[in-house]
């Protein structure tokens, strides 16, 4: 699981923030699901620009995110290069 | 669950056209109509898709109504947005800002339409509803800057952004590793109506993407609980590599209130308010939308 930041969370009370999600994960017995927090999406700026269902690679070591597979085409439709 | 729990709805989506300088981008506005209250602001916006990305705002039949009466014509909202995905000369749908009733637009969709027409849809926030009709639709939409939020940022837009925009839609190379943000972030609201703060640069906080999950969760025990095969297996799924860290409780995970996820409920229960007493809506008015809910615009 991977969270932007949510707008109105002043900046010392991030990691609270990431610790209550990480919680509910737990609630539900998901304690061991990689989550990422802080990451610059949703309310807040700069933010990136993230493509829907294209395959990405996380790696929570380095907390790095790549998107492997291009995100529009030369010619629009379903085929597609993937790196 | 397993990966192969998510095989049901995993399926290639449909990816627009590579944005070139000179496109025509249709800019609507699916939720609030801040455009209207803050014309000075959408203007901004508009602004910065020209000078920064060469791109040709074409603004829509109702993208600046009055919020009032965009608040009591949802089909007319929902209008503009077939007609951008009709038009072939339309090359991106961008959204003025977020809000918090698109799902009103919903039965006013034509999903067909959609489909037939795929092209670059970008918007947060309240623009999920349509995010989700793109998935529907076997489109991938984008998440990321509305008009007002993002485009209009106060004393121009952030070179991390920047950068972002076109190595996702500018370009047709797969976008590899996202870039880092070295310069901050902010979601410091500064008045829209007051004449001087566009100018005027929001204070950045440090950056943290790195920083959070290793200080709080990282776990550096070995697990292979949620590794998906990272070259696809034999079902021939999709190929999806993720490293297994989280898991040790931190303790301030024991101290955390109940407060601390409210908002998330406040938000589904004044939806639901709304929808029950549609009379008593305060959406309708021209406060900006950080004041309406104390928090960010969006």
């Amino acid at each position: 699981m991977i969270v932007g930041r949510p707008g109105g969370v002043p900046a010392e009370r991030q990691d609270d923030y990431g610790a209550a999600i990480a919680n509910v994960l737990a609630e539900y017995g998901a304690d061991t699901m990689p989550l990422i927090t802080g990451m610059d999406s949703y309310h807040t700026d700069p933010m990136l620009v993230l493509p829907h269902g294209t395959i990405a690679e996380i790696n929570c070591g380095d907390v790095s995110l790549l998107i492997v597979e291009a995100s529009v085409a030369v010619s629009p439709g379903i085929e597609s290069e993937t790196a | 669950m397993t990966c192969n729990s998510f095989s049901s709805w995993q399926r290639p989506l449909a990816k627009p056209g590579v944005l070139r300088p000179g496109d025509r981008v249709a800019i609507v506005t699916p939720s609030w109509g801040g455009s209207a209250c803050f014309p000075q602001r959408f203007e901004a916006g508009l602004r910065c898709l020209v000078d920064e990305f060469g791109l040709k705002p074409v603004v829509m039949p109702h993208a600046k109504k009055p919020a009032d009466w965009l608040d009591q014509n949802p089909e007319a909202r929902a209008s503009d947005l077939m007609q951008t995905f009709a038009d072939q000369e339309i090359a991106a749908i961008v959204t003025s800002i977020g809000g918090d009733d698109a799902i009103r637009l919903r039965p006013h969709l034509d999903i067909g339409v959609i489909t037939e027409n795929p092209k670059v849809f970008l918007g947060y926030s309240d623009a999920t509803v349509m995010h989700f009709a793109c998935l529907k639709a076997g489109l991938s939409s984008f998440y990321g800057p509305t008009v007002m939020a993002s485009f209009a940022e106060n004393g121009g837009m952030h070179d991390f952004k920047k950068q972002a925009i076109r190595r996702v839609l500018f370009s047709a190379a797969p976008p590899g590793e996202l870039p880092r943000n070295t310069e901050g972030w902010t979601d410091e609201l500064l008045d829209w109506s007051v004449p001087g703060n566009q100018d005027q640069m929001r204070r950045l906080q440090p950056p943290t993407f790195a920083k959070a999950l290793a200080r709080l969760w990282r776990d550096p025990r070995p697990s292979d609980r949620r590794v998906c095969g990272s070259s696809g297996d034999a079902e021939g799924h999709r190929p999806l590599a993720i490293t297994p860290i989280l898991g040790r409780r931190h303790p301030v995970l024991r101290d955390i209130r109940r407060s601390s996820v409210t908002f998330l409920g406040d938000a589904v229960d004044a939806q639901l308010r709304r929808a029950r007493h549609p009379q008593q809506d305060s959406r309708n008015d021209c406060r900006s939308p950080g004041r309406r809910s104390g928090r960010a615009a969006g």
